[in-house]
């Protein structure tokens, strides 16, 4: 377990999060030298958005294009106090994937920051499946929206790695539940019933992650998996084909 | 750093600031514990939130929360009467909330400013007496409940409007004392009805929006559970809506 619930993300920053969203801005903005101006989504709180300063000062945003995301009205008034744009106090998991209705509207982001420990997850049963599920519903929306001249995004995943086996023939049922015209779904008989190890979770998170993208017609660019203790973070990039 | 000058009437104005703060800083200090209740009370807007955010009343709740804590801070400033304002209309904002959620025309209207039952003399959104929030318990196992969670409703909505319309012993101001001061008495009475009212809008929730109380994860409902008093749950209990 990490000694401070907070020093996850400063490794993760230096070690995954900001070299690859770097790296990967330039695919997909070559010609932006100075700032890439991509428009940021990041699930966050109010006590530790560290993240948010290294981006901009990595020269992937401006302040005025980051949209920040906690499901507590409390964190979100001090977020706003800072002069943030906090969208909906709910459970991004479940806005998306039930009323996306709601936050359409400011859909395509350059970045998507779903770092699910932020949200002060409860480690429960069915948890992980609804995030996972979560990205596939953030694809769809990513695809649907307004093309813009970026044609591709980063995702970046965080999530905890508890002791609740995950579900993966449920979790791909649910995942071919979103319908895209001439796309076959994902061949549950290539999938294990359950995933029960840190390593068999974090296996079966990259193969449904790399499944992912094709179905909205994007190309994979690189998929980046990395472990802290019992946190699992990947890092996607993707350009559309 | 240079301080831009304000004119002496502004300077009128802002030197309350300094006396609310220190009561502020001493509220929080003294009633640490209430104060944290009440917090951690409070958010279980947060599951209200993300249970009813498909509707387009919820952004009610967002108000319900703003309400709520102004009514906190007022109350650590030792702004007693205004920290009841504050709390009457969390309380009408639960009550609408919990009348548009079932009515997103009306809501439509509503937001508009329209107060189409005045134009057509037809009953106020709650009804005669509330009789709307009656109603909604009528069909359930025990209607004499949902009158009786009314009855709580009306009467705490009836305490609150005494700082409205400035009963005597609801006043700001105490004898000669112009400036506010931290009172004990006063804090724990409002801390109490705080704490009532947030059982009531909870319980008037439950009541009006049961399907998505139902549908909480377990930790939601817990959390919004810890926030409604005994007496309140027995109500909804013979109800069956818990």
């Amino acid at each position: 377990m990490l000694q401070s619930p907070k020093a996850y993300k400063k490794r993760l920053i230096g070690k995954l999060w900001l070299p690859k969203a770097q790296h990967y801005g330039n695919i997909l903005r070559p010609r932006l030298r100075k700032n890439k101006r991509l428009k940021i989504l990041s699930l966050t709180s109010d006590d530790n958005y560290v993240e948010i300063p290294r981006l901009i000062e990595g020269g992937l945003a401006y302040k005025q294009d980051v949209f920040l995301w906690t499901y507590d009205h409390f964190k979100k008034m001090r977020l706003q106090s800072e002069g943030f744009q906090v969208l909906t106090p709910a459970r991004y998991e479940d806005t998306v994937t039930k009323s996306s209705g709601v936050i359409a509207e400011h859909f395509p982001f350059g970045i998507l920051n779903l770092d699910f420990i932020s949200q002060d997850p409860k480690m429960s049963q069915g948890r992980m499946e609804l995030e996972i599920e979560s990205i596939e519903a953030t694809f769809k929306l990513q695809a649907k929206s307004p093309a813009d001249s970026l044609q591709g995004f980063i995702l970046i995943y965080t999530t905890m790695v508890d002791e609740n086996s995950v579900d993966v023939k449920n979790l791909i049922s649910k995942l071919n539940s979103y319908h895209v015209d001439g796309w076959p779904g994902l061949a549950i008989s290539s999938y294990p019933s359950l995933a029960a190890t840190l390593n068999e979770k974090t296996g079966i998170i990259n193969k449904v992650l790399k499944a992912i993208p094709s179905k909205y017609d994007y190309t994979l660019l690189g998929c980046h998996p990395v472990t802290v203790d019992n946190i699992l973070s990947v890092v996607l990039a993707v350009k559309q084909i | 750093m240079i301080k831009p000058k304000i004119s002496r009437q502004a300077s009128d104005v802002a030197q309350m600031n300094k006396v609310l703060s220190q009561n502020l800083i001493r509220s929080l200090k003294e009633f640490k514990k209430e104060v944290e209740i009440i917090c951690e009370q409070s958010r279980c807007l947060n599951c209200w939130s993300n249970a009813l955010q498909a509707y387009e009343s919820a952004k009610l709740i967002s108000e319900i929360f703003v309400d709520l804590y102004a009514s906190i801070h007022f109350s650590g400033c030792a702004l007693y009467k205004y920290a009841d304002m504050a709390l009457r209309s969390a309380l009408e904002n639960s009550l609408n909330l919990a009348y548009f959620v079932n009515h997103p025309v009306e809501f439509g209207w509503w937001e508009k400013g329209k107060e189409w039952y005045l134009e057509s003399k037809v009953q106020h959104p709650w009804g005669e007496a509330y009789s709307y929030f009656k109603y909604l318990g009528s069909g359930l196992s025990n209607s004499k409940a949902s009158e009786r969670l009314v009855t709580h409703i009306s009467s705490e909505y009836k305490e609150l409007s005494k700082s409205i319309h400035s009963s005597s012993l609801r006043l700001q101001t105490g004898g000669a004392k112009l400036s506010p001061s931290v009172d004990i008495k006063r804090f724990e009475s409002w801390s109490r009805r705080i704490q009532k009212i947030v059982s009531v809008i909870n319980a008037l929730l439950i009541l009006a929006c049961n399907k998505q109380f139902r549908d909480m994860t377990k930790s939601d409902k817990n959390l919004v559970l810890s926030a409604i008093i005994k007496e309140h749950k027995t109500l909804l209990q013979s109800m069956d809506l818990l």
